[in-house]
């Protein structure tokens, strides 16, 4: 009973004794709590909701958009196959609009619905207001947020009257919209009726939602999806894009499962440093006990008992954290995941938290810092008694090695004694400065590894800019007539040539089965001339196409829709284009796709030649790629709005979702990628940042377990500069070192790490980039943190009293 | 001559808690230039308190301490290390010396600190104090590398770096063997008869035999001021 009161006695006074060390360690704690609580809470919490409002939506297994404008009656022909389950139709179409109060014309997307009550597939919810009727309008909730707009808000829009103005009657959610925040378009939704308006015929469709009957595959889906297509085609109806959806997996999880690997490393991470820094602590503190441990074994305790004490300690500085950095996180889970669900247009109104990783936090947290401080305490425990008690110096434990020796002989004996003294605190506690250092490095080598990331993702866009020779590529509403197209291209004075592609869905069959493609939105066959100067992909095998494919049954197709295939270069493939036969055509070549993990149809290249053979309009294309005289996305912007308004005076209409410009294409895949690369680098800062803790921590045990040190300074005629600037030198000591040894480390591991990076959370192949200008960042960065977390320890170094750091 | 000590009513009193602990009552001490005293007396008595207040480390309750023309009361704690550095020699009784640097480095440090001398003049006084102690050979070596009497000595020729007029040590052989402690001690003797002021606490009886002055310290009070082999 005595020993055990003295033994919460001792710990209580060891808690209380050094306020400054038992708040640095709780705070460590707290943070790598917060962090692998909010991180872990928020997958929790995306999983559960995103499957959820999917499921909830009802989601369509196929969804076809269509070319052309397709007869309602259509979609009763498929509604009656024997393995669709359902059908529901829609119709969306590119407008030109104002939002109240802008002068400019932006281009959005109207969309409407036959009866907004009896939607069956991908439904699209009432969040306010009603659902449009007569000359009003809805807007999608996304973009009525990020357009500011409100109930009752009046927006023009061009229609085939004029501008028109129609009032905001209700806010929708539509369950697959790219965030307008990442690029997405705005969308609006209005009445069947008010189609003619805009030029739309009345009870014709341009998508179709297909559900199938269960039992539910993906094969089954692609099948049927290739059935759906032949018999549209049948009817003239050419199949632009076809959406496979998983009815129990939300579209956004390709997305997702980059991030959450980031998240999840970030998660585990934080948890594994916070209890380094706990280890960091403990051993100091028992070297700072080291007499008193002598002293308690000299009066017959045993190791254990001695072990019981430090753990107790631990255990209670864990549970406080605990305390704190539970609420914090399930609040930070909370907001983060509103935040990023609200990002795929899911709702969280009300407060919710994950179980699973309350339980992992509590038992995670309550034994990683135990698991963490075993071995010091143990170690310490172990002390013999003789060796605890003799310890009234300032410790010779530099020298003991040959690298302390060879240190000092070869560096230290040269410099100014205050840098030799800073140098020689770094090597005295190799542990620690191992724990420490390890942070800084891995910190430092991923902050490399992700900027040149970034510079191999500008390096492959670049490259495959370089294979784009066209300025702008028009995408034509309706095949055009190069006899047509050219005049109004050519009298724009920036237009120096053009060239005429083709478009035309395509079936590919391997020993007749139709084969699996990598694209999420399906394969589209692009026909151009086999002397094409204006694109070339980047070629992986075989070759492109030359004068000698014009009229050959040649492709070039996708290198990983191949490998999903087992393709090779010269290998055959039956294809069978819009309402013609099936025939034989040979792959010679394979190209790297660089779709990312976006949604994108595939290419499938051939000459225009063969194609045009047997079209019934040979001389009309889908496309016009046009060169010019360009060289900043100022003057393309220019060049591309002349374009479009000469083709409008012509009555051509331009298809928005297919007409891009080059520079503004760059910049569009650049910004698709910074969220990923931006929180990559996120990854990086956290953990510099904990390092940078971590740093502050050891300086300020430092600190504390050299007082003796600094009061003979003191003695011995050491005012307070110089003590400040020791301790800043070491700090700056400990930044150097690191940024040493991180440099090589991440030149090694920078170019496998960046490609499988981009792999993994891109979906790309990268052309790798070292970015030398990130080794000069990470030197400042550093030297920065090193200041920064040294600071107070060494300004609290200057402010000990001489006196008590020298009694015995 | 003018004393090179001089303590004044010096009162000195410890906080604990609600509990004032005196611990020296109304000192009054004077020692001239060249004087070596030895402060005997029973432990917790208040030596190293006494030695505290002649070196600035702390400060008297009330009274006066003047040391060497300075009143150490009126300097702040940046002055008092400064004035340290160049007027008094502190010798340790767990020597103190840094364990990062070597014995020459440690010798040059508080030359470095009073930035009175210019780098070659510190490394020529370093070596030849090296020299003055017997040191010569481990200019190089770490402090973990050589023994305790060595180390010991190595912090008398530290203490001696700045040249300073009085030298105070804390039971400087406390921690020696008494092969090693003669040795220190015939060090303290040569610097006394160079004209050093040595002020000693101590429990050994020949060290304190051998001062010219002994000074008992009971219960925070100079019990006995007894001067011995005084010359002349």
């Amino acid at each position: 009973m005595l020993m055990q009161s003295n033994l919460w006695q001792k710990v209580r006074a060891d808690l209380l004794a050094d306020k400054a060390r038992t708040a640095l360690s709780i705070k460590s704690l707290t943070i790598g709590f917060f962090v692998i609580g909010t991180l872990l809470g928020m997958m929790d919490l995306q999983q559960a909701y995103m499957d959820n409002a999917h499921k909830q939506s009802h989601p369509s297994h196929i969804s076809l958009i269509f070319r052309q404008d397709a007869d309602a009656a259509l979609a009763e022909g498929i509604n009656n196959m024997t393995d669709v389950a359902g059908v529901d139709v829609l119709t969306q179409f590119a407008v030109s609009y104002k939002t109240p109060g802008a002068n400019q014309w932006q281009t959005g997307t109207v969309l409407f619905r036959p009866d907004y009550q009896q939607q069956h597939y991908d439904i699209m919810s009432l969040r306010s207001g009603s659902y449009p009727t007569g000359q009003a309008v809805a807007a999608e909730r996304l973009t009525a947020q990020f357009a500011g707009l409100s109930l009752g808000d009046s927006i023009e829009f061009a229609t085939a009257n004029g501008g028109q103005h129609l009032n905001l009657q209700g806010i929708i959610r539509h369950p697959f919209v790219k965030p307008p925040a990442f690029g997405g378009q705005l969308y609006f939704f209005i009445a069947p009726e008010l189609a003619p308006l805009f030029g739309i015929p009345a009870h014709t469709f341009r998508q179709m939602l297909v559900q199938i009957k269960p039992p539910y595959s993906a094969d089954k889906a692609r099948k049927i999806a290739e059935e759906i297509r032949g018999k549209m085609a049948a009817k003239g109806i050419a199949t632009n894009v076809t959406l496979l959806q998983d009815p129990d997996r939300h579209w956004g999880w390709p997305i997702f499962s980059g991030i959450n690997m980031v998240l999840r490393v970030m998660a585990w991470a934080s948890l594994a440093l916070s209890a380094v820094l706990v280890l960091n602590t403990l051993a100091a503190l028992i070297t700072q006990q080291t007499d008193q441990i002598g002293i308690m074994k000299s009066l017959g305790a045993s190791r254990w008992a001695i072990a019981k004490i430090y753990l107790t300690e631990v255990l209670i500085l864990s549970l406080v954290a605990l305390c704190i950095g539970i609420p914090l996180s399930c609040l930070g889970a909370f907001y983060s995941s509103r935040w990023l669900l609200d990002l795929f247009n899911i709702e969280l109104p009300d407060f919710a938290y994950s179980p699973r990783t309350l339980g992992v936090l509590v038992i995670g947290g309550l034994s990683a810092p135990l698991l963490a401080a075993l071995w010091p305490i143990w170690k310490g425990a172990a002390m013999p008694v003789r060796q605890a008690l003799a310890s009234y110096g300032l410790g010779g434990d530099f020298a003991s090695q040959a690298f302390d020796r060879w240190l000092e002989r070869a560096i230290a004996s040269h410099l100014p004694t205050l840098y030799a003294v800073a140098l020689g605190n770094l090597m005295r506690r190799k542990a620690r400065l191992f724990w420490t250092q390890s942070v800084l490095i891995i910190a430092g080598v991923l902050f490399i590894v992700i900027m040149s990331l970034i510079a191999s993702v500008n390096l492959t866009l670049d490259h495959e800019l370089a294979r784009s020779r066209y300025a702008v590529r028009l995408g034509f509403s309706q095949d055009q007539a190069a006899d047509t197209v050219s005049p109004i291209a050519k009298s724009l004075p920036a237009t120096t040539a053009i060239e005429f592609w083709g478009r035309t869905p395509a079936e590919l069959f391997q020993n007749g089965q139709l084969i699996k493609q990598s694209g999420s939105l399906g394969i589209q066959m692009i026909a151009l001339p086999a002397d094409t100067t204006l694109y070339q992909p980047m070629i992986t095998e075989g070759r492109w196409f030359d004068r000698g494919d014009e009229q050959q049954n040649h492709l070039v197709l996708n290198a990983a829709t191949a490998e999903l295939n087992g393709l090779k270069v010269g290998d055959s493939l039956s294809v069978k284009l819009m309402q013609h036969p099936a025939s034989n055509w040979q792959v010679i070549g394979l190209y790297r796709s660089f779709a990312g993990a976006g949604y994108a149809v595939e290419a499938v290249y051939a000459p225009l030649s063969t194609v045009q053979q047997d079209s019934p309009n040979p001389n009309r294309h889908a496309f016009a790629l046009l060169s010019a005289d360009i060289t900043n996305l100022e003057q393309e912007q220019a060049y591309k709005e002349a374009l479009t308004s000469a083709f409008q005076q012509q009555h051509i209409k331009l298809d928005f979702y297919t007409t891009l410009a080059k520079l503004e294409q760059q910049q569009f895949a650049q910004h698709q990628f910074s969220p990923m690369t931006g929180m990559l680098l996120g990854l990086a800062i956290m953990i510099a940042t904990v390092g940078g803790i971590g740093l502050s921590g050891t300086m300020a045990l430092s600190v504390l377990q050299r007082t003796r040190e600094i009061c003979v300074l003191r003695a011995i005629g050491a005012r307070s500069s110089a003590i400040f600037k020791l301790f800043m030198l070491e700090g700056l000591c400990h930044a150097l070192l690191a940024w040493l040894l991180s440099v090589p480390l991440a030149y090694l591991l920078a170019e496998p790490l960046a490609k499988q990076l981009g792999l993994i959370t891109l979906n790309i192949q990268l052309d790798f980039a070292f970015s030398w200008l990130a080794v000069g960042l990470w030197f400042v960065l550093i030297a920065l943190l090193a200041l920064v977390a040294t600071y107070l320890p060494a300004r609290n170094a200057t402010r000990i009293a001489v006196r008590e750091g020298l009694s015995y | 001559m003018p004393n090179i000590i001089e303590l004044s009513h010096v009162y000195k009193a410890y906080q604990l808690g609600p509990i004032s602990n005196p611990v020296l009552h109304d000192i009054s001490l004077s020692v001239t230039p060249g004087e070596f005293v030895a402060i005997v007396g029973p432990s917790g008595n208040g030596k190293s308190t006494l030695l505290n207040l002649l070196t600035g480390i702390d400060r008297p309750c009330q009274g006066d301490v003047q040391i060497n023309g300075s009143h150490l009361q009126r300097l702040s704690e940046e002055q008092l290390s400064a004035w340290r550095g160049k007027n008094v020699g502190i010798v340790f009784q767990f020597f103190q010396l840094l364990p990062s640097l070597n014995i020459l480095q440690n010798i040059l440090l508080p030359m470095d600190f009073a930035a009175t001398l210019n780098k070659r003049q510190r490394l020529e006084r370093a070596r030849y104090l090296l020299n003055l102690v017997g040191l010569d050979d481990q200019a190089q070596q770490l402090p973990g590398q050589v023994s305790g009497g060595q180390q010991q000595r190595a912090a008398i020729a530290r203490a001696l770096a700045n040249d300073p007029a009085l030298i105070v040590a804390d039971e400087p052989t406390g921690n020696l063997d008494g092969t090693t402690a003669d040795a220190v001690f015939e060090l303290f003797a040569n610097l006394q008869r160079q004209g050093k002021t040595l002020i000693m606490v101590t429990h050994n009886e020949s060290l304190a035999q051998a001062a010219s002055r002994r000074i008992a310290l009971f219960a925070g009070r100079i019990h006995e001021d007894q001067y011995l082999n005084r010359a002349g």
